[in-house]
């Protein structure tokens, strides 16, 4: 979700002439080849994270397989999704019946650790990966409306954990699955298991119409703060400020959300990271361009409401 | 030849019954009656289609209709006429109407709710509107519940993608919780009492009814209609396959002839009486010409299946009688039954006077069935699935 990346492939597409299309066939097979490939290690993993039985609880790669990072220019998509489009989408009726041993490889429903963490359109994985040890307590989730974006993240944090295996931390805290988050948060986590959300640099959706498609709206902060928990915070950060201005108005407007100060920011680690970890993040800096942030805490529900 | 009604509601105090029929060229009517007598106390053409209508009444008479222009018109019964006291252009295409206190309160296909007071207040730009609560799937209907203990209100919300939302009112901010069990669209909500406790009734793609304490956002059993409705399924009914027409006709020829085919069923309506123990809930399912009673205690069975001449279009319960508005040709198109004893029976005496007068009331015509509006579109709600991201 960024307001960068569509100029970036709008950009590719106008180089694209007739006579670079064949290079371009076997860019694409090339990128097909590889999309297999490791769709192939990730069904692997994913198979053996959702039986785990006592042999198996490591899951180990074959010995001549040796973990490598995923290559980004493989993945690349679109930077913008429609959040109306049914998408066939996979998500449990109920959080109950949400299967997260498929997300997290050591998972247990024994072990009572729910997701606490959400980055809401995380994007490459960016800030999943500086969160991570800053949180190892912590289940932290992030979610992603593009397939092979998602794709992505699974497969830089299973190799992640191949690379760190031996390490006192393996990123075995966090997951991302491919969602809708505007439409199926509430199948996903029940009243107040969140204690942080992160919006960062979401889908601006420039035009007037489209408004009701952006991440944070007077309707939709409803739902966010039913999934956090009492004193939870809401993060955002944007480098259009426009989106930053509304954003603010709206969590401004909202009763259950309080901002929290500047002061409150700069010694907040998450803010720190936020600002500084996420590729959109980079991307803005290297272009010297400005962030926004704000912060809000969920207020506790009003006396007289359920 | 009569056009079929679209709309046969109650009035909340099920006093009277309102009927509406629109042919496709827009022509219009609303029909206010008396169910015993078939009395048509008011009759008036009305300036566009309408969508859903309701009434309330309280001091004052009070009907609202959404119709297909996105307006909400409030009307105010005097005299035996209407009088327009209010119309709210909205912002999107309405999908579903109820009242709490004096304001209606209506649901829209972009997801959002929206308080319209009842008074002479005049409307305002519809870009100003804010709305009480919103879902980012297109909503299919609204309620206002009570609680009794302690006295306070609640809005419920169903949406396409299978949510069910409670939430607090006026707060409605404020979510209360959700109602999980839906793995389809959800088309109707139906609030009814039991015991003196507040219960709600859902239906949707699954063909099953759904029965929950709401306030405790328990599902005490679910319901499923398609055993009692199968013989009634037709063509209209199978599923769709997203397969082109060659792929589908080479399937075909591959098929053995007995295989079933797989339907796809919505509920189109759910309405309900008080027995003498228990409620009963009559659900319409979608295109089909029967109507499906369900007994409900604290367990739901199959009570009876009402065996129609012809598809039934809608339906109401107004007062002990059951009227079924059915999709017929040659004026055909009212049916009425009598609640006794728990079970709805033929109502001879009311079909040829009663039903005889309604029909007659009703100025909608047109020259023959291929000229009825279309009248079947819950199964549209259904999700195809685009996979493209």
């Amino acid at each position: 979700m960024s307001s960068t990346a569509p100029l970036d492939s709008k950009a590719t597409e106008q180089i694209t002439t007739a006579a670079e299309s064949k290079h371009n066939e076997t860019q694409a097979t090339r990128r097909k080849r590889y999309r297999e490939a490791q769709e192939q290690t990730r069904n692997k993993h994913l198979r053996f994270q959702a039986s785990p039985t006592p042999e198996e609880a490591s899951p180990e790669l074959p010995s001549d397989e040796v973990a490598k990072l995923p290559q980004k220019r493989f993945y690349r998509q679109r930077a913008h999704s429609n959040p109306f489009s049914d998408h066939n989408l996979e998500y449990p009726v109920l959080p109950s019946q949400m299967d997260w041993s498929t997300i997290y490889p050591h998972y247990t429903p024994a072990s009572l650790r729910k997701v606490e963490i959400a980055d809401i359109g995380c994007g490459f994985g960016g800030l999943l990966i500086d969160l991570g040890p800053q949180f190892p307590e912590s289940l932290i989730l992030g979610m992603e409306i593009r397939v092979q974006v998602t794709n992505y993240v699974q497969d830089r944090l299973i190799a992640l954990r191949e690379i760190h295996k031996a390490d006192a931390y393996n990123y075995d805290n966090l997951g991302v699955i491919r969602g809708n988050a505007m439409k199926f948060l509430p199948n996903f986590f029940t009243k107040g298991q969140l204690s942080k959300m992160f919006f960062c640099f979401p889908d601006p959706h420039f035009k007037q119409r489209k408004h009701k498609a952006r991440i944070i709206t007077n309707t939709l902060l409803s739902e966010y703060a039913y999934v956090l928990r009492e004193g939870g915070v809401v993060y955002t950060i944007t480098d259009v400020e426009d989106l930053h201005n509304w954003m603010v108005k709206h969590l401004d407007e909202h009763p259950l959300f309080e901002r929290l100060s500047k002061e409150w920011e700069e010694q907040d680690p998450c803010v720190k990271i936020m600002y500084n970890s996420t590729e959109e993040g980079q991307k803005v800096a290297r272009n010297q361009g400005s962030k926004y942030v704000a912060c809000y805490k969920r207020l506790p529900n009003p006396d007289d409401c359920e | 030849m009569k056009h079929p009604f679209q709309i046969l509601t109650s009035s909340t105090d099920g006093k009277l019954l309102i009927a509406s029929a629109s042919s496709p060229s827009k022509e219009s009517s609303l029909l206010l009656l008396l169910p015993e007598l078939g009395d048509v106390l008011c009759q008036q053409n009305v300036p566009q289609p309408i969508y859903i209508n309701y009434l309330e009444t309280g001091p004052d008479k009070v009907l609202i209709t959404a119709d297909v222009d996105k307006n909400i018109t409030i009307y105010k019964l005097e005299n035996n006429e209407l009088h327009q006291l209010k119309q709210q252009q909205m912002p999107k295409r309405l999908s579903g109407i109820s009242t709490l206190n004096n304001d209606a309160i209506v649901c829209d296909s972009l997801g959002d709710v929206y308080q319209i007071t009842i008074d002479t207040q005049p409307a305002v730009k519809k870009e100003d509107l804010k709305p009480l609560l919103g879902h980012t799937s297109p909503l299919t209907a609204v309620v206002a519940a009570q609680y009794k203990n302690p006295p306070k209100s609640f809005l419920i919300t169903s949406d396409r993608d299978e949510h069910i939302r409670v939430s607090n009112y006026p707060k409605s901010y404020v979510i209360k919780g959700f109602l999980y069990g839906h793995t389809q669209f959800v088309s109707q909500i139906h609030l009814f009492e039991i015991c003196k406790e507040s219960r709600l009734v859902s239906g949707g793609g699954e063909g099953k009814l759904f029965f929950w304490d709401w306030f405790r956002e328990v599902l005490i059993t679910e319901f499923d209609l398609m055993p009692y409705v199968e013989e009634y399924l037709h063509e209209f009914h199978i599923k769709k396959s997203s397969k082109t027409k060659e792929e589908q006709d080479v399937q075909k020829e591959q098929e053995v002839e007995n295989i079933q085919p797989k339907y796809e069923i919505g509920v189109q309506k759910i309405d309900s009486i008080e027995g003498e123990d228990g409620v009963f809930i009559v659900t319409l399912v979608e295109n089909t010409s029967c109507l499906v009673v369900v007994h409900f205690t604290d367990e739901a069975k199959h009570a009876q299946t009402i065996q129609l001449a012809a598809p039934a279009v809608t339906f109401a319960i107004v007062g002990n009688k059951l009227f079924v508005s059915l999709d017929a040709e040659n004026d055909n198109i009212l049916t009425i039954y009598k609640f006794v004893d728990g079970q709805f029976v033929n109502d001879d005496e009311a079909q040829s006077s009663i039903a005889e007068r309604i029909i007659l009331a009703n100025p909608i015509n047109v020259e023959d069935k291929s000229k009825f509006a279309p009248f079947y579109s819950i199964n549209q709600l259904r999700k195809r699935g685009n996979n493209y991201s």
